[in-house]
C-alpha cells in the first residue's frame, strides 16, 4: 500500500510553474483491438503510477467505467428522478453514476438538468438537480479561492483545534485491514473500482476525521489519488462539509444508519459487529467524540 | 481559418463549433505525478480521447500545445475555461506566446445578484428557481 502521501500540486502555491523540460513531444497510439490491448499498452508508458503492475500486480486496471460520451448519454438518459429521489441515500439506490464524466467536461451540469426536466416536472426533478447544483457549488467556491480549498475554511465546531488531529492516515485503514467489515469494504471498492456511493463517502471521512481524529486533508489525499470523480472541489469542499470546517457542525453516523442504508451487508458478517463502536445512539456518539463541545451544541 | 481545439481534464469534449478542427490532449508526466493520477484515471481520459478526433500526445503541455499549434498552422488556439489554479497558470503561459480564444460550456445558472458563497442553503436559495428552469444548452 502507498505509505504517506505526498502532496498535491493544487497545495502548492507557488509563483512560477515548475519549469518545462526541453524534451519533446511524443505521440501516443490510438488503435487498440481491446480494452485489453489497452490495457497493456498504458501499463507500458505510465509504468510508476498508482494502479501499474509494479504497484498492484494483481489488479484490473481500467475501472468498471468505460470512458466516452456514449457512456454517459447512456446512464443520464437511465436517470429516473422520482426514483433517484426516493432511493439515493441507499447503497443500491438509484444513483445515476455520472460522476467521472461530468468531473471532466464530457457532460456538462446543464445537460443533465435540461434532460431530466424534460422527462419530469421540476417538482420531481428537483433532488436530482439540486445535487447537481451542489458541484456547480463547489466550482464556484474553487473559483474563489483556489489553493485555498486545502485550506481549514474555517474552525472545527467539535472542540479541537486543527493541531489536535493527525497528519496521517493509519495505514491499516488505507489497507483495508481495520476489522470492521464497513470501512475495510469501502477502502478496497475505492481503489479497484475508482468510485464510492456518496454515503459511503461520507461515512469514511466521518470515520477519518471524527472517529480516528484525523485531519481531513489526508483523507481528502487519499480519495483524490483512487477516485475517477476526483476533484480537488468537489472532494476537499466535501471533506470539509464532514469535517465542520465548512459546515456548521460536524456530521456523524451509527451502525443504526449504515445498517439500515447498506440492507445489513456490512454489520451482518462484520468481525467486529459484537463490539462495534459505531454501535450507539447519536447522542451517545456527540458525548464521546466531542466531549469538549458546549453541551448546548451537542445534540 | 485553423483553430487548434486544446482538450483538457476539465474538458474532454470538443465545442459543437469547432467539429472538424483539428484537437490536441496532451499527457503530461508531471501533472500525473502532481495530481496522483492512477492508471484507473488515465485510463479513463485514454478511453474518452479514442472516442474522439483527438491527436494525443505525451511531452510538456506548454511546449506541446505550441508546437502542435505552429504545425497545424493554427490562428489561435482555443479551449474551455477552468477554476484549476494550476491549469489556469498553465493556460497563462500559452497565452504569453499564442493567441487563445476561451469557450464557456453553457452555464449551469447565470445569477443575477452576487451569489453568496459561505454555505450551499444560501447559494441554493438565490438559483432554486433559475436552475429549475431548463437552459437549452448547447453543450
Ligand atoms: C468525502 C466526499 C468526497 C467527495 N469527492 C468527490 C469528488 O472528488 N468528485 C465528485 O464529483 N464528487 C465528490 N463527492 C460528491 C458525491 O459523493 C459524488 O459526486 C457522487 O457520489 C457521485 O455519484 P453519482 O454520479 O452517482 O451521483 P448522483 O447522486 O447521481 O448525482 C449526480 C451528479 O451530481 C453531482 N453531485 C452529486 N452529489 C454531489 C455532491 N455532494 N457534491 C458535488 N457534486 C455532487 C455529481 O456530478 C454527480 O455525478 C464527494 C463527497 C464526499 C462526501
Amino acid at each position: 500500500m502507498a505509505p504517506a502521501m505526498p502532496i498535491f500540486e493544487e497545495e502548492i502555491v507557488a509563483d512560477d510553474p515548475p519549469p518545462q523540460g526541453e524534451q519533446a513531444s511524443e505521440e501516443l497510439a490510438r488503435d487498440f483491438r481491446d480494452r485489453k490491448d489497452l490495457e497493456t499498452y498504458l501499463h507500458a508508458l505510465f509504468d510508476d503510477v498508482v494502479g501499474s503492475h509494479a504497484d498492484r500486480p494483481h489488479q484490473e486496471t481500467l475501472s468498471p467505467f468505460p470512458g466516452g460520451r456514449a457512456e454517459a448519454i447512456d446512464r443520464l438518459a437511465a436517470v429516473k428522478p422520482a426514483q433517484y429521489k426516493r432511493t439515493r441515500n441507499h447503497l443500491d439506490g438509484a444513483v445515476s453514476r455520472l460522476s467521472p464524466y461530468i468531473r471532466h467536461g464530457i457532460l456538462s451540469l446543464s445537460e443533465a438538468r435540461d434532460d431530466v426536466l424534460e422527462r419530469s416536472s421540476p417538482a420531481t426533478a428537483e433532488k436530482f438537480v439540486n445535487e447537481l447544483a451542489w458541484r456547480d457549488y463547489w466550482q464556484r467556491v474553487y473559483a474563489k479561492i483556489g489553493h485555498g480549498v486545502w485550506e481549514d475554511r474555517e474552525e472545527y465546531k467539535t472542540g479541537f483545534v486543527a493541531a489536535d488531529y493527525a497528519d496521517t492516515l493509519p495505514p491499516a485503514l488505507v489497507a483495508g485491514e481495520t476489522g470492521l467489515a464497513c470501512m475495510d469494504g469501502f477502502a478496497r471498492e475505492l481503489e479497484e473500482t475508482g468510485y464510492l456511493h456518496n454515503h459511503a463517502r461520507m461515512w469514511v471521512a466521518a470515520y477519518v476525521v471524527h472517529f480516528l481524529r484525523v485531519k481531513w486533508q489526508a483523507g481528502a489525499r487519499w480519495f483524490l489519488a483512487h477516485l475517477l470523480d476526483g476533484d480537488p472541489a468537489s472532494n476537499n469542499l466535501s471533506w470539509q462539509w464532514v469535517a465542520s470546517t465548512f459546515s456548521r457542525k460536524p456530521y456523524i453516523w451509527n451502525r443504526e444508519n449504515l445498517d439500515r442504508n447498506t440492507d445489513g451487508r456490512y454489520c451482518a458478517a462484520c468481525p467486529a459487529r459484537d463490539r462495534c463502536p459505531l454501535d450507539k445512539s447519536y447522542e451517545a456518539l456527540t458525548d464521546e467524540l466531542f466531549p469538549n463541545r458546549p453541551v448546548e451544541e451537542r445534540t | 481559418m485553423t483553430t487548434l481545439v486544446w482538450l483538457h481534464d476539465d474538458a474532454l469534449r470538443i465545442p459543437p463549433d469547432l467539429r472538424g478542427q483539428p484537437a490536441l490532449y496532451v499527457f503530461d508526466d508531471e501533472t500525473i505525478r502532481a495530481r496522483h493520477y492512477g492508471l484507473k484515471r488515465i485510463g479513463f481520459i485514454y478511453e474518452t480521447l479514442l472516442t474522439l478526433p483527438v491527436e494525443i500526445r505525451r511531452g510538456p503541455t506548454v511546449e506541446t500545445v505550441l508546437e502542435i499549434a505552429r504545425r497545424e498552422g493554427a490562428e489561435a488556439i482555443a479551449l474551455t475555461g477552468t477554476p484549476c489554479p494550476h491549469l489556469t497558470a498553465t493556460i497563462e503561459q500559452v497565452k504569453a506566446r499564442y493567441p487563445v480564444r476561451m469557450i464557456e460550456p453553457t452555464p449551469f445558472v447565470v445569477p443575477h445578484k452576487k451569489l453568496d458563497l459561505k454555505r450551499f442553503s444560501r447559494y441554493w436559495h438565490k438559483v432554486k428557481d433559475q436552475a429549475l428552469e431548463p437552459s437549452a444548452s448547447l453543450f
